[in-house]
């Protein structure tokens, strides 16, 4: 019965928080991202053999299968396959020629989806790793109509060939692989399947093997060695082994690439071809490409990249006697372009992208079908910072010529650019999916500002006289240029219609990413559609992952810490180049201190160390026990600002907030024990503040925690228990100077404590909640001044969603089990419920999928109401923050229209009606009654 | 009423007993100066789960211009993986009242320590202490748990089980009667 008073209170006290419809799709910001497309993953497919209308596939580096319409670039549906993101995993994406079913391989596991809408039709595990996936298209009479089976490979102690039924995912037959050679692909003719084998030599050199299989009955028919000499050291210069082409072929280069070796796979003779490198210099990466059906010609093209400039050679096979020959060449061309190879019937066609252009060949002769231009100026690619990687094609043919190809290429900056006969239509940033860290960049122009009144502040009145009369001469130069452009600044405000370019209100922050493949990238948050910069910050080796970090430095530079160069780096946010160490100021936020103190993880274990004058020496320890690991370690953020250092209460008296910039809270584990411990530590003296211990904890789920101000929140699944279920929760706990009003302990009125000198220990409260869903991720919003109340932010992985939590809903002070007293209410506090529900309004993505969300980054704007969030991992969602409401800012709904239309009916009323006064007054002097 | 206040009486006792049972252990707590180059014996603490005790206490031997100590203790398991915190070097002086908190584990093995120190007149003395040295226990709390409503019993019914009774017409009114009888008297007295 209580219930709805409870509700109403609820209601009156706090104004629900919520994204407000008219801003949904205005502040906010996102990228549906799929991740870097692979070449052997990524083609045009028709998801209705009826139609001609195509879509692009991928399984991307990030994991995520998905589909994307050509036409505009959208996201059609995809799927996240797995949260490991093993980059060395090799995944697979196999589409059935006119057939509404996608295979992918991941890992260990095997997924059909309907190609029209991506729903899963079957998943299989195979027993280990995956070495090979492919589609059977041939028709044997077993094949269930409509959907093709799928043969699959995989490697561990007992490797298998699999023949899975297409419609069911049922494995129809199984060919164990006993030979002990290592598997490496499958393939398949119109008549047989063949499993491709490396086997090792005494002498450590691969010999590839055949096994012929029956596609019925999955037995052995044959089985045969290639003559390979010794030139095989790596299975790397393999360069493919074909598969479903009307005749498969192995094709294999030297180490040097002197020799293109090729076997039509069935037959025992190998081809030789010298590789001819145009009088340039020897290729540096040979790759074959050819068509996927058992329909089309069986021709093929090789692409040599050298250094510098990039040819190609397109190669017959009679598939009745299985002779190789050379059909013609593709001229050699400077930089770096990239080939691709699309059907139409029978017949093959190869679409070549450079920088500046696209052309399209029919395999059968040299003779170019179509040239288009890359008419972009503003393009990445034709400007020269980035280059072709790889592309797909699709080619529509009229007659005897092409008449339209679209081409899906990736750049090396990490773009996804789709060129329609050689206009881009879209880019899609795939780089951002890879992002490891990022972080805002102070905008720079309003702290320039900001520095130079201090520094007036801070000098003689003299000199700062003169600072701030040549400080305006500056400012009336700029005069003339803020007149001209006052008139359309008037205009954008009155229509609404956005930005001027400038950013009085700072919601225009850069966000700097570094990426796991060694790249930066920049964004605005002003235009967040396209990427501001992107550059290759170091080189990596493949399989290599960046580990690094990024951190604002100083306005407008931010720095990059990374576990390859010793010394941080620096770069400029707004263009991208790097800056030598000794033109970044200082950052100020960090004051002089007698002692510096650092505090280090490492090696698992946690200790503060401070200079002296024998080097480092170690201040406190944290020894763990025996069997606890750390979880994670939550420093308090360096830019906390807090408006209050007290709470004030409904009686007008204030508790005192434990307020210390040397706050860290540590999450630790135990071996083999499913227990939680937490610490709250001063990371200046190493003194335990607060702990804590959980048991029955399930370390599987995710464990987030955060720290901002004086109070700390994480979050964990708790196992089920007698008295109670497995369930999710959050606790939340506040530190206090003392728990009486108006009582600062033993501080007393010391305005200055020191960490070491000081015995003060605060009193902690907390508080428990059930929350629906676990919590991967928690970050807490931040304002200029900290006047604003603040949110805390959980990224739900499960719903691929955030929500922000506002800070009186997990205030620990709620009163349990009774009702708040008048004061209580007057401070805004409610009563107790053991049940958090996230409220639909505080999901900041509305009706946004934020998939795979890593991290979510804040940063106060110019405006202390709000503050700019951040999400990066797969998705890139950003958005503002007005945790206590726009009090500070008109909000869209404000008339301005209406407000001058009211100011000018005044005047014209005061104009009107004063003459008429007027009169009336004179006429009241001289008239009597 | 009764029979839960014995119960909690014995359990008390029983609970006092375990722990009066309990080994006790002890720790050589150090004290270290930041520029010395070995850590001083500071004192030898006997502690169980609840409670400690002062074995020895030693005044350390702090050069005049140190500013910082190192308060601390060697791990059993190894000599030279130590625990401890920083403390100021005028904490350790002569004439204050000095706290060592004993932190707990789950276990009620130390894992690590803390250090206050008061000037004599903030705190009174008590404690167990030795030449200013007292020492305190620091247990490790269970995690908060969720406070959760009380459950609604249900009888075989599906009806509430611990309705109250509804109260007769006499236990609800008495006092209305009991006022109308003392008026009826008090009038029937003022007439006569």
């Amino acid at each position: 019965m209580l219930l709805p008073i409870y509700a109403a209170v609820i209601l009156l006290l706090r104004p629900a928080l919520a994204v407000f419809a008219d801003e949904a799709w205005t502040v906010d910001y996102h990228h549906a991202l799929l991740g870097l497309p692979k070449q052997s993953t990524t083609f045009f497919h028709r998801p209705d053999p009826s139609s001609r209308a195509s879509l692009i596939y991928t399984l991307s580096e990030q994991g995520v299968v998905g589909a994307v319409n050509p036409r505009d670039g959208g996201v059609v549906w995809r799927h996240l396959l797995n949260s490991s993101r093993d980059a060395t995993q090799s995944s697979f994406l196999r589409a059935g020629d006119a057939q509404d079913a996608i295979v992918s391989g991941l890992g260990g596991q095997v997924t059909a989806f309907s190609a029209a809408d991506g729903r899963v039709d079957w998943q299989h595990d195979v027993p280990d790793a995956l070495v090979d996936l492919e589609i059977l298209e041939l028709e044997d009479g077993r094949g269930t109509p409509g959907a093709k089976d799928t043969l699959c490979m995989s490697a561990g102690q007992h490797p298998t060939v699999q023949r899975l039924d297409g419609a069911t995912g049922v494995v129809k037959w199984e060919h164990k692989i006993e030979s002990g050679d290592t598997p490496y692909q499958v393939s398949a003719s119109t008549t047989e399947v063949f499993a491709i084998l490396l086997h090792k030599t005494v002498l450590g050199y691969i010999k590839i093997k055949v096994i012929t299989l029956d596609p019925v009955t999955g037995r052995k028919t044959d089985e045969y060695t290639l003559s390979s000499e010794n030139e095989l050291a790596t299975a790397e210069t393999i360069l493919a082994v074909g598969a479903n082409s009307a005749s498969p072929i192995i094709a294999w280069t030297d180490s040097a690439y002197k020799t293109l070796r090729i076997n039509v796979i069935g037959k025992k003779a190998i081809v030789d071809f010298p590789i001819n490198t145009l009088g340039g210099r020897p290729p540096q990466r040979v790759t074959l490409h050819a068509p996927y059906l058992t329909t089309s010609l069986a021709h093929f093209l090789v692409h040599y990249q050298s250094l510098d400039s990039d040819w190609a050679e397109v190669y017959h096979i009679d598939v009745k006697t299985g002779r190789v020959e050379k059909a013609y060449d593709l001229p050699k061309i400077e930089g770096r372009s990239s080939f691709s190879t699309s059907t139409n019937g029978a017949n093959v066609y190869f679409t070549r992208v450079t920088k500046d252009q696209v052309f399209t060949v029919a395999s059968t002769s040299h003779g170019i079908l179509g040239r288009w231009n890359v008419d972009s100026p503003t393009s990445s690619l034709t400007d020269g910072t980035a280059r072709p990687v790889h592309a797909v094609s699709e080619v529509s043919v009229k007659g005897e010529s092409v008449s339209a190809v679209r081409s899906a290429v990736l750049l090396s900056s990490g773009e996804w650019l789709l060129l329609r006969n050689g206009s881009p239509q879209w880019t899609r940033p795939e780089i951002l999916a890879g992002t490891v860290s990022a972080a805002f960049a102070l905008p720079s122009e309003v702290s320039d500002l900001v520095n130079e009144l201090q520094e007036e502040a801070h000098s003689n009145p003299v000199s700062a006289y003169v600072h701030r009369v040549t400080r305006h001469i500056g400012d009336i130069q700029k005069l003339p240029s803020l007149l001209t452009a006052l008139p359309q600044r008037f205009v954008h405000g009155f229509l609404g219609t956005g930005s001027d370019g400038s950013d009085t209100f700072g919601f225009n922050n850069i966000i700097v990413s570094a990426t796991s493949d060694g790249h930066l990238v920049a964004v605005d948050a002003g235009r967040p559609s396209d990427i501001l910069w992107s550059s290759a910050a170091v080189i990596l080796s493949s399989g290599q992952v960046w580990k690094v970090r990024v951190e604002s430095a100083a306005p407008g530079i931010v720095r990059v810490i990374d576990d390859i160069s010793p010394m941080p780096t620096f770069f400029n946010a707004s263009t991208g180049a790097a800056i030598g160490d000794d033109e970044v100021a200082s950052d100020s936020a960090v004051p002089n201190t007698a002692v510096e103190v650092d505090f280090t993880l490492k090696d698992g274990q946690l200790y503060g160390t401070t200079a002296s004058q024998s080097g480092h020496n170690d201040l406190w320890q944290f020894g763990l026990q025996k069997g606890e690991t750390i979880l994670s370690l939550t420093p308090r953020p360096v830019n906390d600002p807090v408006a209050s250092i007290g709470k004030v209460l409904g009686d007008r008296k204030v508790l005192y907030k434990y307020l210390n910039p040397n706050l860290a809270l540590l999450a630790t584990t135990y071996a083999g024990q499913s227990r939680v411990s937490i610490y709250v530590l001063n990371t200046v003296s190493g003194a335990i503040l607060y702990s804590n211990s959980h048991r029955n904890i399930d370390l599987a789920a995710p464990i987030a925690a955060t720290l901002s101000e004086n109070w700390f929140a994480y979050s964990y699944t708790a196992e089920s228990t007698s008295t109670a279920p497995k369930g999710h929760q959050l606790v939340v706990g506040e530190l206090f100077e003392s728990l009486t009003s108006n009582d600062r302990g033993l501080l007393d009125a010391a305005t200055n404590v020191s960490s070491l000198a000081s015995s003060t220990q605060p009193l902690t409260l907390t508080q428990t909640y059930h929350i629906p869903e676990s919590i991967s991720k928690m970050s807490v919003t931040q304002t200029r001044q900290g006047i604003t109340s603040r949110q805390l932010l959980a990224v739900l992985a499960e719903s691929n969603a955030i929500v922000g939590i506002p800070r009186g809903v997990i205030d620990p002070r709620r009163p349990v089990n009774r009702e708040p007293t008048k004061d209580e209410q007057a401070e805004g506090l409610f009563r107790y419920t053991p049940v958090i529900d996230f409220d639909p309004k505080w999901y900041l993505n509305h009706r946004r999928e934020v998939l795979g969300v890593k991290d979510v980054i804040t940063s106060p704007a110019i405006l202390e109401s709000t503050s700019l969030v951040y999400a990066y991992g797969l998705d890139v969602f950003g958005t503002r923050l007005n945790p206590s409401f726009n009090f500070d800012m008109l909000g869209k709904d404000f008339n301005k229209f209406q407000m001058l239309a009211t100011v000018a009916a005044l005047a014209v009323a005061t104009f009107v009606v004063a003459p008429l006064v007027q009169r009336k007054q004179i006429n009241q002097r001289w008239q009597f009654t | 009423m009764h029979i839960s206040t014995a119960c909690s009486l014995v359990l008390a006792f029983v609970s006092a007993l375990a722990t009066a049972l309990q080994p006790e252990r002890t720790v050589d707590i150090f004290a270290w100066p930041l520029s010395a180059a070995k850590p001083q014996a500071l004192s030898k603490i006997g502690y169980n789960s609840t409670t400690a005790t002062v074995k020895t206490y030693k005044t350390p031997l702090i050069p005049a211009d140190e500013q910082i100590v190192r308060i601390g203790f060697f791990h059993s398991d190894s000599s030279t993986t130590w625990s401890g915190i920083a403390t100021s070097a005028s904490n350790l002086a002569e004439g204050k009242d000095k706290k060592l908190q004993i932190l707990l584990n789950t276990e009620g093995l130390i894992y690590h320590v803390g250090f206050a120190a008061y000037d004599p007149a903030v705190v009174g003395r008590s404690g167990a202490r030795k030449d200013g040295l007292s020492v305190e226990v620091v247990p490790m709390r269970a995690g908060p748990a969720v406070h959760m409503n009380k459950p609604v019993v249900l009888d075989a019914e599906g009806k509430l089980a611990d309705k109250e009774p509804e109260k007769t017409f006499l236990q609800k009114y008495w006092w209305a009667i009991g006022i109308f009888l003392v008026l009826q008297l008090v009038m029937a007295g003022s007439k006569e």
